[in-house]
């Protein structure tokens, strides 16, 4: 069987190695700011799977352009990370609840003002699989968030448009202002991928920031009382609400690059 | 809508009792009693869930009680309940990596995706209680072994290997270090002493519960490694079938004291990418595997254990003294023949040798057969022995007799045999230019012989077949030639077809069982075809495999078998089910062997360094397959046409691969053909009409393809790529019909590219050639969809990834087509213009959708179209579409799924079906759009919808069927 049209190099490609990003995704985070006026007045954020690390590079210029004492980057993957300026890097898995909570302790008490994550999982090409480990790297991002994010902070990460995906608006509904799909331009249209931008972080009401390290992503949900569904005694089933968020594509149509047209 | 048929990856393999298997075929459960390869059970169990896991507990089928579960979905019943009665969807708060059953059946606990273990009460199925060891990170892989004493749980983690604790006291036992990367897969030993583990990194490690010690590892496997089974456990050991990304099921052996897994034996029996499931039957010895494609395939773990294997071989020192005959220094067995019964062999100091019940003897000896002869045979037993001069040695059964082939002017260069109806038929060739020789053999005696005139010029024949019907003798030679002399007229030149496949040798040719003559003929350089050559060469199938010599093929069961060599193999391969039959390593392709299948089993003959070797398959205990796939990645576009029993069914993949089906009439898919030709993921697939078809490709690849017979189809032509980079994809096209003097002439077809160029090409049946005749650039997008519309003049309507909608007037391509009455004229021929006009004006031009509009469908009245578009931005927009006023009037619906429209079917002009990422099929009233109807597809990535009658088939990754009332 042939080759088929899947990993070649396109335009965005070709453009980071020229500016000097590490990765192609840069572009993605830089259209979405376009869009969503992302920095403005961010100076302490988390970029979680940040490896090579092209996210942190944007963050970095952007927040260090001027001097400002309580400015902090912290960004965490699996996978090593050439040093960055800035950035305070660390090895380890975001599933891993332990992780989280390291994280807290080097913001030691602080808040944060942005928390992304742009993590992929090891995808097996099994659908159902790949878009539940996609959503826990979501949600496991969204239980930082809800610890170290100030009221009215912004929360963005990277989704699979998959069958679920609109639990999993319904259930960020709960905790922000504003929850919007976005696709930017340089992010191929025949990937599923797009990045849920939440703005406008609203803490449940009564509820304590305390990441509990004890408890599995999934538990720590169960109890905060977002729509997921939980474990019963009797193993019923739970409904659970399913929303539609408002999809924007985003990167200026004349001035960006189709990523589908040339690879 | 009623889904009726589905095919998609097989997540769950569980063998019961030694004698049934359990698959989880989607959300459905299906059960087949493995020595008939029956389905004796099949039902849905989940409502959206795929099945990810089964376990069966109870001493025979009647009581056995049932935990089937799959993503955050979990069943439990007894087996009844798969006949009658609701089953309820259970949920344990997570995605559930493995459950087993209690020793006494009555708990079943469950692991999830967070490490915890949730505990069952099975009758009254309520919770008992959670446990976990205190760390929660998110596993991959992960496996639950209930002993006697304990439980014991095994997790298989994304970056800290694989962690084993202990059910009874939460505590850690071990944390295995030594894989790099997701831990995929583990399977433990019966006594959960053993555990085996697969990641990321391809290779498989085995680890000592006891003493938390790696103890043996294992590589072979080219790609990721997704599932282990460990069976035929003894003291010393035990062996492992794994599943891998790369396609193959391998087996492997571990003993210990030895740091290695041994590899033992490969399987390829799925297609596409990813053997997802495995199984053992350890009773039988069988291994069963379930892949992306949807196939489920029983592969013979102890194949020459079986009975009537053989796997036996000779030196030259063995022959002669069993044969009782002293061989001289050089003298080797050069030529065999294998009857099915014994082997008739001929040295080069002409001897004569027979090979019965593993003994050989000497036959005869006579020097008219030293240095050259040919053994040739027939099916009935009957073997011949010819050298130059045209002696020939008859030996059947009943005894030998003796012939003469006599030339006018050359000696014998080739004698070739065939069987057709119990009829024994030779064909001899002499080393010149002068006819050859077909004798007709009744028992041992020459009945009839025949003259045929050999085709002038380059000739050598090199295999043939005769249609005892009508006498007509078909021969295939080298230099990719083919004769067929007329059985009628027997003095009559025959008809020969120069290069009619690509290659150069005819290695077989096997006439088909048709009302016109019709063969099947094979070539070495791995094309083959069904030609029918009763007046013109026509060729009605064409394909071919990807690797290896083909040496020979036929049909069995309805099913086209090839066979050939491939690096240091011989193989045998169902072309029709893909499925491989049989591979011998045997050290390459080999000048002398002999193979011959029948009742099942394979007869392997082949020299190899002068020892005669012999490998025969054993009875099978079970079919090797209990279901066909499809294609094993995702199926990119889908159509439909019309036959006169139900539909033919192509299908575009991602695999690279045009599948050509059968859509019967309740929704079955029977595959017919799996075309190789593409070499790239597929596009998109339309039909032009009944008898054309168009596939498209990246490379720039646009295929016409023709079928026949409503069951053959072949490669009628290509275009050749204009543009310089091989990654432009041929997005979409279009076809209308094109007429001259009131005649079909050929078609126009609109072809749209990743590189934003459109270009309408003309084809002409006649000719059989595309010319370009209009090429044009749209923006600097990727042109995603395009349809032509025919009133006054000819419009090409697009969208793109700009979310816009584009509508050009084409124009007359330079003068070439010109509109009459709403269709396409030819006015003039199409010349070579090198550089053809551009389309004549962009009409419109306006964004309707966000972004990508992903697809549309208009239905045309008047000089209006009605255009419903549906977008990447998971929103629909209707719009009329008036032609004459040059006006587009939309209408958006934002949020019309969850997820991207990735395709649009008008059904008439009041009703719209769509597909969605969201893996819902919907049907809508138009204009107004609302939603009549909505349905789950198990369909992930779902992608192409076509309607074939009261049918919907959906394709993404697999393929489902569903009956509609429209
Ligand atoms: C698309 S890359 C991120 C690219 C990055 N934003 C940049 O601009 O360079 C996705 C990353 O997610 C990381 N990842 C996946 N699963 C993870 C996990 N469980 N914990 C931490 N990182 C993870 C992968 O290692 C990978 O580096």
């Amino acid at each position: 069987m042939g080759k088929s049209s899947k990993d070649k190099r396109d335009v965005y490609y070709r453009k980071a190695k020229e500016e000097g990003w590490r990765a192609r995704s840069a572009y993605k985070l830089l259209q979405l700011n376009e869009q969503f006026g992302l920095f403005n007045d961010i100076h302490r954020v988390v970029d979680l799977c940040a490896a090579p690390g092209s996210w942190s590079q944007v963050l970095s210029r952007e927040i260090f352009k001027d001097e400002r004492s309580d400015a902090q980057i912290v960004a965490v993957d699996l996978q090593p990370m050439a040093p960055i300026d800035n950035v305070v890097t660390l090895q380890a898995d975001i599933t891993d609840p332990r992780t989280l909570d390291k994280i807290l302790g080097i913001f030691g008490g602080e808040k944060a003002d942005f928390v992304c994550s742009d993590g992929a999982p090891d995808v097996t090409g099994l659908h159902d699989l790949d878009e539940y480990i996609q959503a826990q790297l979501v949600l496991c991002a969204l239980r930082l968030a809800t610890c170290l994010l100030k009221e009215g902070g912004t929360f963005v990460a990277k989704i699979f448009r998959g069958r679920d995906i609109d639990l999993l608006y319904s259930q960020l509904g709960f905790l922000f202002e504003k929850v919007v799909c976005a696709k930017p331009r340089a992010s191929r249209g025949t990937s599923l991928e797009s990045f849920i931008v939440c703005i406008g972080y609203k803490p449940r009401e009564g509820w304590k920031p305390d990441l509990q390290p004890e408890l599995s992503t999934e538990e720590y949900f169960q109890n905060m009382n977002i729509g997921r569904a939980r474990l019963h005694e009797d193993l019923r089933v739970d409904y659970e609400e399913r929303k539609v968020a408002p999809f924007v594509a985003c990167g200026d149509l004349k001035t960006s690059y189709d990523s589908d047209a040339s690879y | 809508m009623k889904s009726v048929h589905q095919v998609g990856p097989v997540c769950a393999l569980t063998v019961f009792v030694d004698r049934y298997l359990f698959a989880g075929e989607g959300p459905n459960l299906a059960v087949y009693e493995i020595a008939t390869g029956e389905q004796i059970a099949c039902r849905a169990v989940f409502s959206r869930n795929k099945i990810h896991g089964i376990s069966v507990s109870g001493p025979d089928l009647r009581s056995a009680r049932l935990c089937v579960w799959g993503g955050r979905s979990l069943a439990l019943f007894a087996w009844p309940q798969l006949f009658e009665g609701e089953i309820d969807q259970l949920a344990v708060g997570d995605w559930i990596k493995d459950a087993q059953f209690s020793l006494d059946g009555a708990v079943v606990y469950c692991l999830h995706a967070h490490n915890v273990v949730v505990a069952v009460d099975v009758a009254g199925k309520r919770l008992l209680e959670t446990r976990n060891c205190g760390e929660k990170s998110i596993l991959y892989s992960g496996r639950l072994r209930v002993l006697s004493d304990r439980v014991l749980v095994c997790a298989g983690t994304v970056m800290d290997g694989i962690l084993v604790w202990s059910y009874d006291d939460c505590a850690v036992v071990h944390r295995l270090h030594g894989h790099t990367g997701s831990i995929f897969g583990l399977c433990t030993s019966d006594d959960g002493r053993w555990l085996v583990s697969c990641s990321d990194d391809r290779s498989i490690r085995v680890w000592d519960l006891g003493s938390g010690e790696q103890v043996a590892t294992g590589w072979g496997h080219g790609s990721r490694i997704w599932w282990l089974r460990i069976y035929a456990e003894t003291e010393r050991g035990f062996s492992v079938l794994s599943g891998s990304e790369d396609l193959t099921c391998r087996t492997w052996r571990f003993e210990q004291g030895h740091s290695s897994l041994e590899p033992v034996d490969v399987f390829e029996t799925h297609t596409g990418r990813n053997v997802w499931s495995g199984a053992v039957c350890d009773a039988l010895g069988l291994g069963f595997s379930g892949g992306a494609d949807g196939a489920i395939t029983a592969s013979d773990l102890a194949e020459t254990q079986r009975e009537g294997a053989v796997s036996a071989a000779w030196t030259l020192a063995q022959i002669a003294e069993q044969a009782g005959a002293a061989f001289a220094r050089d003298e080797i067995v050069k030529e065999y023949y294998d009857t099915g019964t014994e082997l008739v062999a001929a040295t080069s100091r002409g001897k004569v040798l027979r090979l019965r019940n593993g003994l050989w003897e000497l036959v005869l000896e006579d020097a008219r057969f030293e240095r050259f002869s040919l053994v040739r045979g027939f099916d009935t037993g009957v073997v011949l022995i010819a050298n130059k001069t045209g002696d020939l040695l008859v030996l059947g059964s009943g005894g030998m007799a003796e012939a003469k082939i006599k030339f006018e002017r050359g000696v014998l260069g080739n004698v070739l045999t065939a069987t057709r109806n119990g009829r024994q038929f030779a064909l001899a060739e002499s080393v010149l230019e002068e006819p050859l020789v077909l004798l007709e053999i009744a028992g041992t005696a020459v009945v009839s012989e025949r003259r045929l005139s050999k085709p002038a010029g380059k000739f050598a024949m090199s295999a043939f077949d005769v249609d005892v019907a009508s006498g007509a003798v078909v021969v295939g030679s080298r230099f990719a030639t083919l004769a067929v002399f007329p059985g009628d007229e027997r003095s009559a030149e025959p008809r020969v077809w120069r290069n009619f496949l690509k290659g150069d040798t005819v290695s077989s040719v096997e006439i088909l069982e048709s009302p016109s003559l019709q063969a099947l003929v094979v070539m070495k350089d791995r094309e083959y075809g069904v030609v029918r050559c009763a007046g013109q060469l026509e060729l009605l199938q064409t394909n071919r495999l990807q690797r290896g010599f083909l040496e020979g093929g036929y049909f069995e069961h309805g099913d086209l078998v090839l066979y050939g060599f491939r690096s240091d193999t011989f193989f045998v391969w169902n072309e029709t089910k893909q499925l491989e039959l049989l591979r011998e390593a045997c050290g390459g392709p080999h000048r002398q062997w002999s193979f011959r299948h029948g009742g099942g089993g394979h007869r392997l003959f082949y020299t190899r360094s002068s020892s005669v070797h012999f490998r025969q398959t054993g009875a099978r205990v079970a079919p090797e397959t209990l279901r066909t796939g499809l294609h094993g990645r995702e199926i990119r576009s889908v159509a439909a046409c019309k036959t006169s029993t139900g539909h033919l069914l192509v299908s575009g993949s991602e695999d690279t691969t045009v599948r050509v089906s059968r859509l019967a009439a309740d929704g079955a898919v029977v595959p017919l053909w799996c075309e190789r030709q593409h070499g790239s993921g597929l596009q998109a697939v339309h039909f032009v009409n009944s008898d054309y078809f168009v596939s498209s490709s990246a490379r720039e690849e646009v295929y016409l393809w023709k079928l026949s017979d409503e069951k053959y189809v072949r490669l009628h032509r290509t275009i050749r790529p204009r543009s310089s980079n091989p990654e432009t994809r041929v997005m979409d096209f279009d076809a209308v019909e094109v007429r001259q003097h009131g005649r079909v002439a050929g078609f126009l077809l609109a072809a749209v590219y990743s590189d934003s160029s459109v270009r309408l090409w003309y084809y002409s049946y006649e000719l059989n050639t595309f010319r370009l005749v209009v090429e044009d650039v749209y923006a600097s997008c990727c042109v995603l969809r395009v349809r032509l519309v025919v009133l006054d003049a000819i419009y090409v309507v697009l969208a793109a990834t700009n979310g816009h909608l584009a509508v050009y007037r084409a124009g007359d391509g330079g003068g070439v087509l010109g509109v009459c009455g709403g269709a396409v004229e030819l006015v003039a021929g199409p010349d070579h213009a090198e550089n053809p006009p551009r389309l004549e004006q962009l009409l419109i031009n306006q964004q309707i959708h966000q972004s990508s509009v992903k697809a549309f469908d208009l239905a045309v009245d008047g000089h209006t179209a009605l255009v419903v578009t549906g977008g990447d931005d998971n929103g629909m927009a209707v719009s009329t579409l008036d032609f004459a006023a040059v006006e587009l009037a939309s209408t958006y619906f934002a949020g019309t799924a969850s997820s991207t429209i990735t395709d649009v079917v008008l059904c008439g002009r009041s009703r719209v079906l769509t597909t969605s990422v969201d893996q819902v099929v919907r049907v809508w009233r138009v204009p107004q759009l609302e939603l009549e109807t909505e349905q789950y597809t198990t369909v992930a990535d779902t992608g192409c919808a076509c309607v074939a009658g009261g049918l919907v088939v959906v394709g993404g990754a697999g393929l489902e069927v569903f009956q509609i009332d429209m």
